[in-house]
């Protein structure tokens, strides 16, 4: 065949794409396939490092650079697609104001906290670090110490921080940021089912009948799923696609049954379903009384306020907000029967037929159902209930925990399910669900890492939110955040946030990438390595566990954030940190370092450099002498084995393309819960929810309750908050992708044109955007892809230099002590008019 | 406290710039919107069926003009979703052009 290179390009290009949309190969690409020996790149495999759907990429390296990526065919989840944010993962890395180098704010040679950033080197940031650490734990003890980490840590990172700030500071002030993120749809799960994460996987798209988008743009913020929903619709015309929101997004297109309802009311639809299906008759009465049981959930329990405001003070069940008592299916019916159509149509503003169409969907039990959401329902001020109830749908008609009828939590971060979820790093949790007030479970965790008994502290430590307020108390003197960019994601910035980090009492230390609006807040800024600049894992949301290999060194001096824990470690000795009855049962531990007890404990350090795949580098466990990943995880998988959370042994998953456990058996498991599919339900049951002991799953009555905040004369308008495709999160990496911020380089304040109009706004006008928090200043947009109604205005949060959190309000979910960034009041006025 | 963080790099020139792109559009659209594909420079289709789903092939000078076709397919009434699959730089010193 004689192509030239521009021929042959555009031939592999389209035969890739044929065979991702499962066409015939076009005639031109006949007899290609991807042809590597034409180029002298390295290809290797990785999960991308943005969302939480976990595609597999290519990622081609040359001379110690990532050039190239693409769409991984041999990858389950995306098939050899890429979103846009995806097809820029090379440029990721290559901002040009990477961060190269420790940096401390200094004056007059020492740390100031009103100092200017200086250079300085690892030795002198870690002796600051210790310096600090062990004044703050002998002074106010070990809670004075706190750590935000996230869902973008690797499995190891988030494994070692676990074991540093629980077992070795002994605190459980360390909170992942998909605290902001997950933890309502964890509290879901934990709930309804005693264990985490969703029954089904993504193999549901492509057998159900009927997807129920409960807030998700999926278009935009899930681009790779969408596509398979799409063709999914398009090749089966039976396929129906409901798509419901406050405010209409790029996923309406694609809607049969387009849903605009107004905030909070989501409630209300949920319990008018569940009325509609007991009403017609459609419960699964069999499932329903083999599987499942019922219960009310309490209420009134506020809006995690702090403590003095009136609307916590009024909140009658405030104090055992997650507890429940059991009710009849009679009355649960009875509970449910005053959500009626006619009222739900007037609360929701939904026409009623539409709601019915939707009713039915569920009622039918031809039809299979695959319920989609993610922060519409998490970020609530009552996004656990929110789970629960659409639980409740599912479990009332049987339709779960089979291919195609799956309710289906989807995530934002690569690894909130991995390193957030099943490593525990909330300030509750311990590893595979475990809770830190749970002896048994201490007592576990403890055994599993040789530390004595007493070492893991037996109460809930702060939480994100709490983290920010407790900074700005002065409790909290020493606060290292990593992967994440609070100050710009956390709520109520001005308030709460920042005050707290620029405390005078409190020290302050960022690791991060690039100079966030975080970083530019801290005191000390430590440069981290990240993606392929070190060896790691990620955990996506349908249960999938994916590896990659080290492929290129970090820039500069910047270190991985595993090497950074761990070599602070070797800083802190116990005698330092631990009490001295603590000391008195374990005197083999007095005076040795907290990375002699825990990462040379003789797990961790097991296994030896030689263990590396050959050809790749791994520069962590050439600084330690041993191979420090393998050592965590397989030190990690323990907690799991035998408990329904099985991993792999480490070396399979760097020759996979991820497994999604319960791995038994070398196998992995695609729908939980479910005989013939789950290892873990017995023989003749059918059905098991083994996660509650008497292996039911809960329905919960729960009613509908206003949120925290609400429009009223003088702050007429709703605020709603979310993302856009091009940019991820903060937008700290996309932003540094010349073409991504080129794309969408600010965020704009999206209205309706008739109240634009009203107003006396134009498209493109400057507008002040005022709550009772802050205010920002932003250009109006009526025609973009977000078209709110009448009375909502949206603002995505990537934006640094339009902090939407100044505005936003740290409302939480009681239980989950999630934010509530979807929901306050505004009032909008004009700057100029444009 | 300064955000003002973040610098907006000018594009770079490149050299040829080879992608496809899968779009998938409501069948009564794939007419309309193949007719207008084709109007476009350097948009060749190399697949497509009756179920809506295109394979679009751009080649372009700049990186620049592979996301303004997406931009400009998810615009089009009736498209559903566009996702890029694969992308290759034919660098000017290799290039038999």
């Amino acid at each position: 065949m004689t192509l030239s290179r521009r021929e042959f390009a555009k031939a592999n290009a389209a035969a890739v794409a044929a065979a991702a949309i499962g066409l015939p190969l076009p005639a031109s690409a006949a007899n290609l396939i991807t042809n590597r020996e034409l180029t002298t790149l390295k290809w290797d495999k990785a999960p991308c490092r943005f969302c939480g759907v976990g595609c597999g990429v290519m990622v081609a390296t040359k001379d110690n650079k990532v050039v190239a990526t693409h769409g991984d065919v041999k990858a389950d989840v995306n098939r050899g697609l890429n979103c846009i944010k995806g097809y820029f993962l090379s440029k990721i890395m290559y901002g040009g104001d990477r961060l190269r180098t420790p940096m401390l704010r200094m004056k007059d040679g020492k740390y100031h906290k009103q100092g200017e950033f200086t250079p300085i080197s690892w030795d002198q940031a870690f002796d600051i670090m210790a310096e600090k650490v062990k004044t703050a734990i002998r002074e106010s003890g070990p809670d004075s110490v706190a750590m935000l980490g996230s869902g973008q840590w690797t499995i190891w990172e988030a494994y070692a921080a676990s074991k540093l700030i629980k077992g070795g500071l002994r605190t459980n002030n360390l909170d992942p940021n998909a605290r902001h993120c997950m933890a309502s749809a964890v509290g879901g799960f934990m709930r309804t089912f005693g264990i985490d994460e969703p029954m089904g996987c993504y193999d549901d798209i492509e057998h159900t009948d009927a997807f129920v988008l409960w807030g998700a743009n999926m278009a935009e913020m899930h681009p790779i799923l969408w596509s398979r929903v799409t063709d999914r619709r398009l090749s089966f015309d039976h396929v129906k696609v409901v798509a419901m929101s406050p405010y209409e997004t790029r996923s309406f297109e694609l809607a049969d049954i387009p849903i605009v309802f107004k905030p909070q009311t989501d409630l209300i639809i949920l319990n008018y379903i569940a009325n509609y299906i007991i009403q017609n008759d459609k419960v699964n009465r069999e499932f329903v009384n083999k599987h499942t049981r019922f219960v009310r959930g309490q209420d009134d329990i506020g809006y995690g306020l702090r403590p003095e405001d009136p609307r916590q003070v009024n909140a009658k069940g405030a104090d055992k907000a997650n507890t429940w008592s059991d009710i009849t299916f009679e009355d649960f019916a009875a509970f449910v029967r005053p959500y009626t159509l006619d009222r739900t149509a007037q609360e929701t503003g939904v026409p009623a037929e539409r709601l019915k169409q939707l009713a039915e969907l569920y009622a039918d039990p031809k039809v299979k159902v695959m319920s989609l959401w993610t922060m519409g329902f998490n970020q609530h001020t009552r996004g656990v209930w929110a789970n629960n109830m659409v639980y409740n749908l599912h479990l009332l008609t049987g339709k779960i925990s089979e291919p195609g009828n799956s309710p289906f939590s989807l995530t934002g971060q690569p690894s909130a399910c991995g390193s957030a979820r099943e490593v525990g790093t909330f300030s509750h949790r311990l590893p595979a669900d475990m809770l830190v007030t749970n002896p048994k479970h201490r007592a576990k965790a403890e055994e599993i890492w040789k530390l004595p008994p007493g070492t893991i502290p037996d109460k809930v430590g702060l939480d994100a939110v709490k983290q920010s307020r407790k900074l700005k108390d002065g409790e909290v003197r020493v606060y290292w955040t990593q992967v994440c960019n609070n100050v710009q994601a956390g709520p109520n910035v001005m308030q709460e946030t920042l005050p707290g980090w620029r405390n005078p009492n409190a020290f302050v230390i960022v690791s991060d990438v690039y100079p966030t609006a975080s970083v530019q807040a801290a005191d000390l800024i430590l440069p981290a390595a990240m993606w392929v600049e070190k060896e790691g894992a990620f955990g996506n949301a349908e249960r999938r566990t994916q590896f990659w290999h080290q492929l290129v060194p970090p820039p500069g001096e910047a270190r991985s954030d595993l090497w950074q824990l761990i070599e602070f470690s070797k800083r802190l000795k116990t005698d330092d940190v631990w009490p001295e009855d603590l000391l008195a049962k374990a005197p083999d531990y007095r005076g040795k370092t907290l990375y002699q007890v825990l990462f040379t404990n003789g797990q961790v350090d097991q296994f030896p450099l030689t263990d590396i795949e050959a050809g790749y580098r791994n520069d962590e466990a050439q600084a330690f002498g041993f191979y420090v990943q393998k050592g965590l995880f397989e030190e990690y998988a323990r907690f799991g084995r035998g408990k329904a959370h099985d991993l792999a042994p480490f070396d399979r998953y760097h020759q996979e393309r991820g497994l999604r456990w319960p791995v038994v058996d070398g196998k992995e498991t695609r729908w939980r819960f479910r005989e013939g599919h789950d290892p873990y339900v017995a023989k003749g049951t059918g059905v098991q929810f083994y996660g509650n002991e008497d292996k039911r799953a809960l329905i919960f009555a729960l009613p509908y309750e206003p949120p925290a905040e609400s429009p009223d004369k003088d702050y007429p308008f709703w605020l709603s908050t979310g993302r856009v495709l091009e940019h991820w999160h903060t937008g700290s990496m996309t932003q540094r992708v010349p073409e991504l911020n080129a794309a969408v380089p600010h965020a704009l304040v999206y209205m309706n044109y008739e109240d634009a109009r009203e107003l006396g706004f134009r498209r493109g006008s400057e507008i002040r955007v005022t709550s009772r928090r802050g205010s920002i200043r932003g250009r109006v947009e009526t025609r973009g892809r977000v078209k709110p109604p009448r009375g909502l205005v949206y603002v995505p949060f990537f934006d640094a230099n339009r902090l939407i959190n100044k505005v936003t309000l740290d409302a939480t979910d009681p239980i989950s002590l999630q934010t509530d960034y979807k929901k306050c009041a505004v009032k909008l006025e004009l700057i100029s008019l444009a | 406290m300064s955000v003002e963080l973040i610098p907006v790099h000018a594009v770079r020139p490149a050299a040829l710039h080879i992608a496809s792109i899968i779009a998938h559009v409501q069948p009564a659209a794939l007419p309309r919107i193949r007719q207008w594909l084709e109007t476009q420079p350097g948009v060749e289709i190399h697949a497509a069926s009756d179920q809506g789903k295109l394979v679009v092939v751009i080649e372009a000078a700049q990186e620049q003009a592979i996301l303004d076709l997406i931009d400009s397919i998810t615009a089009q009434p009736g498209a559903l979703n566009a996702a890029l699959v694969y992308h290759e730089i034919l660098q000017e010193e290799a290039s038999p052009l």
